[in-house]
């Protein structure tokens, strides 16, 4: 009897844990790479780090493409919302991704759904004013006319669209492609990718 | 004195179970396999939740961190050639299909830890513009004159002439064919939607 209460113990605090495992699974990856990309880097949250076209010495995250040119940041909302802008190359695909900290994929937007190649986006969370707005969806795109009031202030330029994000910690990641091995255009669009900006607006 | 030993040990034996039972069952490819469809020798999940299925973000976190949803991009893996046997750089493969339907689309090779396979060459992957295609008239004549361009590229650890994609020295390796912005008609057929066959080369 004594022997069955502790196999029932051990097998319910086994469920347990592999419950518990397969839970926080992705959030314990992404913080060892997170550690691991910034270090690489030397850099901080919200700034922005450029992999150009990864080949096999890269080694942050798994399953690399390497037809693309990646632009990635590990974004802190706290002290305010995160402004990105620069120009996009306007003959290829690229898009914007961002992911929750626990790796869930929450927005996506690419060239084409994007209505030019100057890109201007501000990423946000719910505890800042300028998302109070219900209608302000996590992980969907705001018209500029919601952002009047950053407009007037001269914090951001007409047209500038807002993502909200779920929490205050997640990751950007921008793809570029270039399908051919010229080195000219792969050279041209890391070119644009470094002049790419980012600035967290405080008000 | 025992009865602290005895939970103690309880707690650390279900610990173990716990979490290794879990990270086995992740790192399966065969247990992943109730969220995976099947075509050919090539498995595609046909919808990522990453939001709310623990399962699938751990899985993915694993295998393909940063992976964008499957309404921009479809990651189609093989793992096993078209007999059902696993990839391995011990043997050569000709992989044989016709052009996927979408905005861009890539072949690339993976090694066992799903990072880019080290080689000579420094080639990783092949997508629809640097591929050489089949031509109609040479080694396939009843190729329809207006259907989707062929292609054949030769899996090896040796280099070979033409589209050749060097396997390294892999136990097991992977094969990811992305198809990005694919037609509906891919999404509509995940299962019959026609994709390349993976032949061992008989040496």
């Amino acid at each position: 009897m004594s022997s069955l209460k502790y196999i029932l113990a051990v097998v319910l605090l086994s469920f347990f844990f592999h419950k518990m495992t397969i839970k926080y699974t992705s959030d314990f990856i992404y913080s060892k790479v997170k550690s691991k990309m910034l270090a690489q880097s030397n850099i901080l949250e919200n700034e922005l780090r450029i992999t150009p076209f990864p080949a096999e010495d890269s080694r942050a995250v798994v399953m690399p493409n390497p037809d693309f040119a990646y632009v990635s940041m590990f974004y802190d909302l706290d002290k305010g919302p995160i402004y990105i802008s620069g120009l996009m190359p306007d003959s290829t695909y690229w898009s914007v991704a961002l992911y929750e900290a626990n790796t869930n994929n929450y927005f996506v937007k690419n060239d084409q759904q994007f209505d030019t190649n100057e890109l201007d986006v501000i990423i946000t969370t719910q505890k800042h004013p300028l998302t109070k707005d219900s209608r302000h969806l996590v992980g969907t795109l705001v018209p500029s006319y919601y952002n009047f009031h950053l407009i007037k202030e001269g914090l951001v330029p007409i047209g500038t669209e807002l993502i909200k994000s779920p929490n205050e910690k997640g990751f950007l990641l921008i793809r570029v492609l270039s399908t051919k091995k010229s080195k000219q255009e792969k050279d041209e669009i890391v070119k644009l990718m470094e002049a790419l900006q980012v600035r967290q607006v405080i008000r | 004195m025992k009865l602290v030993a005895k939970i103690l040990g309880i707690f650390f034996l279900s610990l173990l179970i716990g979490i290794g039972v879990a990270l086995y069952q992740l790192k399966s490819v065969k247990s992943n396999n109730n969220y995976m469809l099947k075509n050919g020798c090539w498995q595609v999940n046909p919808k990522m939740d990453l939001k709310q299925n623990d399962w699938q973000r751990a899985r993915i976190a694993i295998i393909g961190l940063f992976a964008l949803r499957e309404s921009e991009v479809l990651y189609f893996v093989a793992s096993e050639d078209s007999d059902g046997e696993r990839l391995s750089s011990e043997y050569d493969y000709e992989l044989v299909g016709t052009a996927p339907n979408a905005r861009y689309w890539s072949y690339t090779m993976y090694g066992e830890d799903y990072f880019l396979v080290s080689n000579e060459d420094k080639t990783y992957s092949f997508n629809l513009d640097d591929l050489s295609y089949v031509t109609r008239d040479t080694l396939n004549p009843e190729l329809p004159i207006d259907g989707p361009k062929s292609y054949s590229i030769v899996i090896s650890s040796n280099a070979k002439e033409g589209n050749w994609l060097p396997s390294g020295e892999e136990d097991q390796f992977h094969i990811l064919l992305r198809m990005y912005n694919p037609a509906p008609e891919v999404y509509n057929n995940l299962e019959e939607v026609s994709l390349p066959i993976i032949n061992k080369i008989e040496q």
